[in-house]
């Protein structure tokens, strides 16, 4: 029997940690708790008002109908009407003032707090597994659950750290980490559910990203890359979990490289051509394209080939098949420029190994092979309109209706749409129509407004996320 | 015994005098008929009869008096055609199309600080009345997939209006660039079919201008036939003609970031080759050094035009956003050449994704119903 002092000194610290994710919730109300009885003031201050305003308003009426009852009388003093007057102008001035205050008192809240309790994945994953080890770990188990325990602590510190510094508003003047990591949540919403599961759990800024499947569901995204170009990264976490996800269900399992291959094949279809740009341009480096380690080589093939099996045989998809093009000779003048390996690749480009992974990505997404009503993923199917935003964001005329690409079923397919209107932005079909680099700050600005805008109406608080269905 | 009969010409000369002053008066009974065209065609058709008709009291030498019975005769032709397509268009034998091609027109003219044409009707032939500047459809009409050949008529007459002024001799002329360029090559040619042939070229190269990959994607499809290789009569081959389109089309691309235009040139040429392959005859035109030469000086001619400029196809992804959409709700800035590129997007859609004739030929009549009213839509925008 497993009772020395170091076993039940350890299950007994682990136990008291395990609670104390058990009670996260709490834990952020507690820091939450002043502030957020600070921003209820306004709140407060304008109910009263309005009490204030409406007798304010009573008393200057009244007044102006007893000076106007009988001029000739001078029941009311002009001085005396005229200090009612400007003391009911005066009250509502302030009315005004607290109204404002009141709402960007709820804008601040909505920055500073995260709410958990739509994080369905935090709970089922998180919480309620580290109340279940709690309630399981004793000396004699201790050991088999150790790891367990250590993954359940790495993502509450993740976690923590996370929210601390997504509602820290950090940032520049344009943009905070917290308003970036908004539309960081909603980009898992455009995956098909998987046997009735839809992520809902939290995006948050890491030091490095996590490649291996989270129990939390927690998506890291690593620094440098919090900006908004890197944002279709994430969708490379995402597919791991996705994948992992399929794979509890079916029993398979995958190779790290296969599995890496899958996850870019799922991104790229999900996605579309911002993954591709954000990823080559931005992530791989073509300098360990080399023929002793395929894996460099074989993910920008998987990437770029993947774009094209979706314009292939589409009649309007040519710019697209343009686009692959030029993106794939982009790389590979990068792989020879930082003196990676060119032989290595081209035989990445014609290697079987990306294209397993391809058929294999598209058997768990419905929508781009397998026919039905929406025979080609969303972005390809509405590449008019990304065109169409790409100018606008670049200073042509036009506003861009972004709610009406979306319905129940669709999740934030906007976001989608906005991610690679920007990148097309930047990096056209044809290399000579690209946006000047004076021009991408601007663009990426009014991207991220106009999608926030969507997420969070000024004025609004934000409601419960959509979740995506079958399409 | 000599009976002494007045002379010929005096005769047709009265004869063609009295038919204009019958014009004349029965321009108004066109009124009756289709009330909007009415006041547009009274005006510029009693105008030009009284015009002819002056000229032709005032004419003395025999070749002066026989240019303006000609052109009387003419007057008088075309007004019957001008009567008959009022009566078609009121009893809607064109479906409606003349109506939207006629306000499309005016907005083009307006766009291009041009006048505007008489009116837009339909008639046997598809023909530009040079006289009375009568657009005719030809019926039957292929609904709104025939839209686009209302702007290759509207070329003729841009043909004769287009004015740029010239300096000779430090004095300012106003000149016609195309009808000058086009009579002085026929002229030196010796060969007066190479006018009308000018002609077509111009008023195909004005079409694909104004539409984009429209026209030419009608044209390809119904009207222009591979196997015709001949340049006889006033128009040149049919693989003379495309090759003008293509050739403004691959400008047109030069100037569309988006990559649809060059994908769109692609397709239609490669469709065209598809076509002459099946008949056996080759895409490319038979050499012709003068229709060469003239085909080279139109092209430049439009593209260098400041006054077509405004009506050039562009933003081509608009037309898609807009298929996308169903043809839903046109953005503010969307035009008819917008529209009817969305419409052909998505007839292309129906065609490679519906495999049963009976469904597919529904879903482009449905199709041909939400273009018409996303054109009016835009249209009635301004």
């Amino acid at each position: 029997m497993a009772n020395d002092l170091v076993v039940r000194t350890r299950v007994a610290v682990t136990k008291r940690n395990l609670e104390r994710i058990n009670h996260l919730t709490e834990t952020i109300k507690r820091r939450e708790k002043g502030v957020a009885e600070f921003l209820d003031h306004p709140t407060k201050l304008a109910e009263a008002m309005t009490s204030l305003y409406a007798r304010a308003s009573q008393l200057r009426t009244t007044t102006e109908e007893l000076a106007d009852r009988d001029p000739g009388q001078e029941l009311i003093d002009d001085a005396f009407l005229e200090q009612v007057r400007s003391l009911s102008g005066e009250i509502e001035q302030i009315k005004d003032l607290v109204r404002a205050a009141k709402r960007e008192s709820e804008e601040l809240r909505q920055q500073l707090f995260e709410s958990l309790t739509t994080r369905k994945d935090v709970r089922t994953f998180l919480l309620e597994r580290a109340a279940e080890l709690s309630r399981t770990l004793t000396p004699e188990n201790y050991w088999q659950n150790h790891a367990s325990c250590e993954g359940l602590f790495y993502e509450y510190v993740d976690l923590l750290r996370g929210i601390a510094l997504r509602s820290a508003r950090f940032g520049d003047k344009d943009l905070t980490i917290g308003e970036l990591f908004v539309i960081a949540d909603e980009l898992p919403s455009v995956w098909a559910p998987l046997e009735g599961w839809t992520w809902q759990s939290l995006a948050v800024p890491s030091r490095i990203e996590e490649n291996r499947s989270t129990d939390a569901m927690v998506l890291r995204v690593g620094f440098p890359e919090w900006t908004f170009w890197a944002l279709p990264l994430l969708q490379h976490e995402f597919g791991h979990v996705y994948l992992v996800r399929k794979n509890r269900i079916t029993g398979e399992s995958q190779e790290p490289l296969d599995a890496s291959l899958i996850a870019d094949a799922l991104a790229t279809l999900v996605t579309g051509p911002a993954y591709a740009c954000a990823m080559l341009l931005l992530r791989l480096h073509p300098e360990q394209v080399q023929a002793v380690e395929p894996k460099v080589g074989l993910r920008a093939a998987a990437i770029i080939g993947t774009l094209r099996s979706v314009a292939e045989g589409q009649a309007n998809l040519q710019p697209l098949l343009t686009l692959a093009d030029r993106l794939e000779r982009e790389w590979r003048a990068g792989v020879q420029a930082a003196e990676g390996s060119i032989a290595a690749h081209e035989a990445a480009v014609e290697s079987g190994t990306w294209k397993a992974a391809l058929n294999t990505a598209r058997s768990l997404v419905p929508d781009p092979v397998n026919g039905g009503q929406r025979p080609l993923p969303v972005w390809a199917s509405s590449w008019g309109t990304i065109n169409d935003w790409a100018n606008k964001l670049t200073g042509g005329e036009g506003s861009m209706d972004v709610a009406k690409h979306e319905d129940e079923t669709s999740g934030r397919v906007s976001l989608l749409l906005m991610l690679n209107a920007a990148w097309l932005a930047r990096v056209r079909p044809q290399p000579g129509a690209d946006a000047p680099p004076e021009q991408l700050d601007g663009i990426a600005d009014r991207a991220v407004r106009t999608m926030l805008d969507h997420l969070r109406p000024p004025g609004a608080r934000t409601g419960t996320r959509p979740t995506a269905n079958v399409r | 015994m000599s009976i002494e009969v007045e002379d010929p010409l005096v005769l047709r000369r009265d004869s063609v005098l009295g038919g204009l002053a019958q014009v004349r008066q029965a321009i108004p009974s066109v009124a009756h008929l289709d009330p909007q065209y009415g006041a547009r065609l009274e005006k510029s058709l009693k105008q030009r009869t009284r015009e002819v008709a002056d000229e032709l009291e005032a004419a003395r030498e025999p070749l002066e008096t026989l240019q303006w019975l000609h052109q009387g005769e003419a007057l008088i032709a075309e007004t019957l055609v001008v009567l008959g397509g009022a009566a078609a268009r009121s009893a809607g034998l064109d479906g409606g199309v003349s109506v939207l091609a006629l306000d499309w027109l005016d907005q083009l003219s307006d766009a291009a600080t041009l006048d505007h044409v008489s009116a837009v009707i339909p008639a046997s032939d598809d023909f530009m009345g040079m006289l009375t500047h009568v657009v005719r459809l030809k019926l039957p009409v292929d609904g709104v997939w025939a839209l686009s050949v209302a702007t290759h008529e509207y070329g003729h007459f841009v043909a004769s209006e287009l004015k740029r002024r010239k300096d000779a001799d430090g004095i300012p002329q106003a000149i016609l660039p195309v009808e000058h360029l086009l009579a002085k090559t026929a002229d030196e040619g010796e060969f007066p079919s190479l006018y009308w042939h000018g002609h077509e070229l111009f008023a195909d190269a004005l079409a694909t201008w104004v539409t984009g990959p429209v026209h030419l994607e009608y044209c390809v499809r119904y009207r222009f036939d591979p196997a015709d290789q001949s340049h006889e009569g006033t128009h040149p081959s049919s693989a003379r003609r495309l090759r003008m389109q293509l050739a403004v089309l691959e400008h047109l691309a030069t100037k569309d970031v988006s990559g649809y235009l060059t994908g769109d040139h692609a397709r239609l040429r490669d469709l065209w080759a598809t076509r002459a392959a099946a008949v056996g005859a080759p895409p490319e035109p038979t050499p012709d050094p003068q229709l060469d030469g003239l085909h080279d000086k139109l092209y430049r001619l439009l593209l260098k035009s400041p006054q077509l400029r405004p009506i050039r196809y562009g933003k081509p992804e608009a037309a898609q956003a807009l298929a996308e959409a169903d043809l839903a709700d046109p953005d503010p800035g969307t035009t008819v050449a917008h529209v009817l590129n969305a419409a052909w997007s998505l007839r292309r859609d129906v065609e490679q994704h519906e495999s049963d004739a009976d469904r597919r030929a529904q879903a482009i009549a449905a199709l041909a119903a939400k273009t018409e009213a996303a054109v009016r839509q835009v249209l009635d925008r301004g």
